[in-house]
């Protein structure tokens, strides 16, 4: 099989104005037991080369899984075919990209590998997960928890001259409870996740399963959340769909290059209270969106996008770096080797403040504390906020008095920031995976502290 | 690709030692042109071989898929899959895999020979002509993407089943945006021609003029909402959920032992439909190889059947009722890493009498909502709370004012029950077939 750097030679001698060629392999290894029992065990490998060419600023790409001369030579050919056709449509200006060249190897940094551990082992600990889910009432009708690894291998070289090999191993837990009383269902859920090996599984506690069952059951009885304009603690699964999906997505800069971000020109303007600081950060050891280097082999990095209040800095893949004349900031992400390379996020969150989650509790006179967020929405245009929750808490005169079923939060993210007014110490990142436009998944961690602001309340 | 899927299933069959062995494999090419601020900047290619084997061993189970660039990698995966098998616990519940049917019939429209042949330069000028439609008085496209899905599959397995099938699969999606206000389109097809470029960029410029227009809601009130076929098939994806076999299986649906009772108006009847013309999941037999069916799941608001699977069915004591799935509809990719499921093929949402014009002036007070922020209900307990980002307020009769920021809330399976109206034109949505549809008594809430 030809090396990355044998294709892109070969497009060098093409002329182009840049290149770049990445292998990726990916194992994967799924189980689900539902109700003490298996009902699926998959594992899946993949592998492809993904081909990227630039001419007069179009792209053209093309991937194949037959990794023999003539195949990769064919998808070069066909990368540099549609790059050509396209850039004489296009009439664009040529772009300049401005890597950091660099030949390197990255391992990741674990203490299990999951290939080490028997399938048995994962079993044992997933059956006694789903165990303690199950056994919690006889109200539980159904108890899942999941698992999920994947091992991912990269080699990459670009036509500046740089070549990395790097690893990525991640791996996921997850349990749901449903329960079920007089008709009425409600469930619930947790999940821990993590750019770590076999040792995020064995630091589980089992009981995180009665946890769950057990506010599955207590939403059957829980009342209707309130409506309106409301003063809200948002704990750090909410702040996270806030600093992620509104704030996060409107900073890639693909997006404030075309003018489609409410925050194109919004460098060093206010846009939140003084305790407000935001930042996405892809160095951190163990978190789910961490990576090594981003799908364009440019180094992670910690971007500060707002600093007390004040907006600092989008987020960069190499081209859009190249047209706002500054460094890339390792953000140049893709799904996999048949998806294109985009800015996106790795993990984004609130920094934490100096209240106690109790001490903001008991300073609310009249509030609504939402828990457990089950998605939310990017909107870059309009800067909409939007998050369903899980459950909440009515909060009254400092204290935390009836659970209220699932509501809607919703708001201007700009109005909800400058509402902010306290930032707990304690603090959270989540794992799961980011889609761009519907599509296009990425692994990311969201997340941040407990804080109060003024927001939309809906539903329930 | 050089590789012949049925003479590679064969010899995964022929190398297993599994007392029962099935073997999907897929060959695709998929194809994507994305649309950068108004322009088409990217060109992807991508072709792969993917092939995913389940085993059974003493009714252990083990699926281990892969993708490969030749033949003899087969062996690899069979050999992974015994492996899994035989490490798994038994799982007392399964039966068997399908055994061969008849296969007899035919199904039309769901592939297409110019559009699996299509050049980049007619690609491109389709794309063009969607731009030059949608761009004007200040409308501009911000995003989107032309993925053309060209596949072939064939699934096998011990005990006869031989069954492939190939598609094409077309979808346009596209964000534009005026001032601070977005319009998005989606359009769904089985070929490049199903799609019609000018009439979908003059519906994305309507959308995002509308948009720039909107202004906050703001109180709280009780509305009739007409949904856009973009959204209410979002909404509605709790029906096939909740009348899957897995859910029933699991006790994790509201429909369990309702069969036979009304669970909606009878104004809405719901087919599942395996072989309905142009039906992005349309084939003669599901991803298991079972023959696809057309039936009800819910006529004239009567819950009538569950969609099982084999291994579902087997739970039940029923028989498949070719439900079982893997493929996407927006995409092909990861076809071949899943094990099947019980899945919707088709969702016919029967169309009513009205034209939208008439649901909207026998509204009194009401929303018409074109754009959600995600169309996302919770199928367990059914309460959903939705971002409205694109709409218009109806009041006696007449949509004048478009909104946005506002949240639509109530509880689906009750708004099942309160549906007052349903379009006479469908449209295709993803795999479903749907109008735009009347919901009574929902909460608007603004700021």
């Amino acid at each position: 099989m030809p090396s990355v750097t044998d294709v892109v030679d070969y497009l060098i001698r093409k002329g182009v104005d840049f290149c770049d060629a990445r292998l990726e392999s990916r194992g994967t290894l799924r189980i689900e037991v539902v109700n003490s029992e298996i009902r699926a065990i998959s594992s899946n490998e993949q592998r492809g080369l993904a081909i990227r060419v630039l001419i007069n600023g179009v792209w053209g790409y093309a991937s194949t899984t037959r990794l023999d001369k003539e195949s990769i030579r064919e998808a070069a050919e066909k990368a540099f075919k549609a790059a050509k056709v396209l850039a004489e449509r296009a009439g664009r200006k040529k772009i300049l990209l401005n890597s950091i060249v660099r030949t390197e190897e990255a391992k990741p940094r674990i203490l299990i590998h999951p290939w080490e551990v028997p399938l048995s082992e994962k079993l044992d600990v997933l059956f006694s997960i789903n165990k303690v889910q199950k056994e919690y009432s006889e109200k539980i009708v159904n108890v899942t928890t999941n698992y999920h690894e994947r091992i991912d291998h990269y080699e990459l070289a670009n036509s500046l001259g740089s070549l990395l090999v790097w690893d990525e191993i991640r791996l996921s837990v997850s349990s749901a409870s449903i329960a079920r009383e007089a008709g009425k269902m409600q469930y619930s859920f947790m999940r821990k996740s993590g750019t770590r090996g076999f040792e995020l599984l064995k630091e589980l506690n089992p009981e995180e399963g009665r946890k769950v069952s057990e506010e599955a059951v207590k939403l059957l009885s829980a009342k209707k959340p309130p409506a309106g304009y409301l003063t809200v603690i948002a704990d750090p699964s909410v702040a996270g769909v806030l600093a992620h999906e509104v704030m996060g997505h409107a900073s890639e800069a693909d997006e404030v290059i075309k003018k489609r971000s409410f925050l194109t020109g919004i460098i060093g303007e206010r846009v939140g209270s003084e305790l407000v600081t935001m930042v996405d950060d892809g160095t951190l050891n163990g978190a789910y969106g961490s990576i090594p280097f981003d799908s364009e082999g440019t180094p992670s990095s910690r971007t500060v996008i707002i600093n007390k209040g004040v907006y600092t800095s989008y987020l960069h893949s190499l081209e859009t770096a190249s047209l706002m004349r500054v460094e890339p900031t390792g953000n140049g992400r893709a799904q996999d080797f048949n998806r294109r390379v985009f800015v996106r996020m790795t993990n984004t969150f609130f920094e934490p403040g100096e209240w106690s989650f109790d001490e903001i509790i008991s300073d609310t006179k009249e509030g609504l504390l939402a828990l457990k967020s089950i998605g939310g929405m990017e909107d870059p245009v309009g800067g909409g906020f939007q998050t369903t929750v899980l459950m909440g808490y009515i909060i009254k005169n400092g204290e935390l008095t009836d659970l209220v079923r699932g509501f809607t939060l919703s708001g201007k993210a700009l109005e909800i920031l400058k509402t902010v007014d306290a930032v707990s110490k304690e603090f959270r990142l989540e794992g799961g995976h980011c889609g761009k436009g519907e599509e296009d998944y990425v692994p990311v961690s969201i997340g941040g502290p407990y804080m109060r602001a003024k927001m939309l309340v809906g539903g329930g | 690709m050089g590789i012949d899927l049925h003479e590679l299933s064969d010899y995964a069959l022929e190398i297993s030692k599994a007392d029962q062995t099935e073997v999907f494999s897929i060959k695709a090419t998929m194809r994507n042109y994305y649309i950068d601020d108004g322009v088409v900047t990217i060109g992807t290619d991508n072709t792969w071989v993917g092939v995913g084997v389940k085993s059974i061993i003493k009714k252990k189970i083990g699926y281990f898929s892969k993708t490969i660039h030749k033949k003899r990698e087969v062996e690899g995966i069979v050999e992974k899959s015994l492996e899994i098998a035989k490490t798994s616990p038994s799982d007392e519940k399964f039966t068997s895999l399908p055994s061969p049917e008849k296969i007899s019939g035919n199904v039309e429209g769901v592939y297409d020979e110019n559009t699996a042949q299509a050049d980049p330069g007619e690609i491109v000028e389709n794309l063009v002509t969607f731009l030059e439609s949608a761009q004007r008085e200040g409308v501009k496209v911000m995003n989107g993407f032309l993925r053309i899905s060209v596949f072939e599959f064939v699934v096998k397995n011990s005990l006869g089943v031989d069954f492939s099938h190939k598609g094409t699969l077309v979808y346009l999606f596209a964000t534009a945006k005026k001032e601070m206000g977005e319009g998005i389109i989606k359009r769904f097809s089985t070929s490049l021609k199903g799609i019609n470029y000018q009439e979908a960029g003059e519906d994305l410029f309507e959308r995002t003029k509308l948009a720039s227009s909107a202004r906050a809601f703001k109180g709280v009130k009780e509305v009739d909402a007409i949904i856009a076929p973009m959204e209410a098939a979002g909404i509605l994806s709790v029906i096939p959920t909740a009348a899957s076999g897995e859910l029933i299986n699991r006790r994790a649906s509201p429909w369990i032992n309702k069969l036979g009772q009304e669970i909606a108006s009878k104004d809405l009847t719901v087919i599942d439909d395996g072989r309905l013309p142009g039906g992005l999941r349309s084939a003669l037999a599901d991803d298991e190889g079972v023959p696809t069916t057309k039936k009800p799941i819910i006529e004239s608001g009567i819950l009538k059947n569950y969609l099982f699977d084999t291994y579902n069915a087997g739970i039940a004591g029923t028989k498949s009722t070719g439900n079982g799935f893997r493929r996407g509809v927006t995409s092909i990719e990861d076809a071949h890493t899943r094990p099947v499921s019980c899945e919707a093929s088709n969702v016919i949402i029967q169309a009513g009498n009205k034209d939208l014009q008439d649901l909207i002036s026998e509204t009194d007070e009401g929303v018409l909502i074109y754009k959600f922020a995600y169309p996302q209900v919770d199928p367990i307990s059914g309460n959903f709370g939705l971002e409205v980002r694109n709409a218009v307020l109806i009041e006696n009769g007449s949509a004048e004012t478009a909104i946005k920021h506002a949240i639509l809330a109530g509880n689906i399976y009750t708004a099942l029950r309160n549906i007052s109206g349903l379009g006479k034109q469908q449209y295709f949505i993803e795999n479903f077939l749907v109008p735009y549809i009347r919901f009574s008594k929902l909460q608007l809430v603004g700021l």
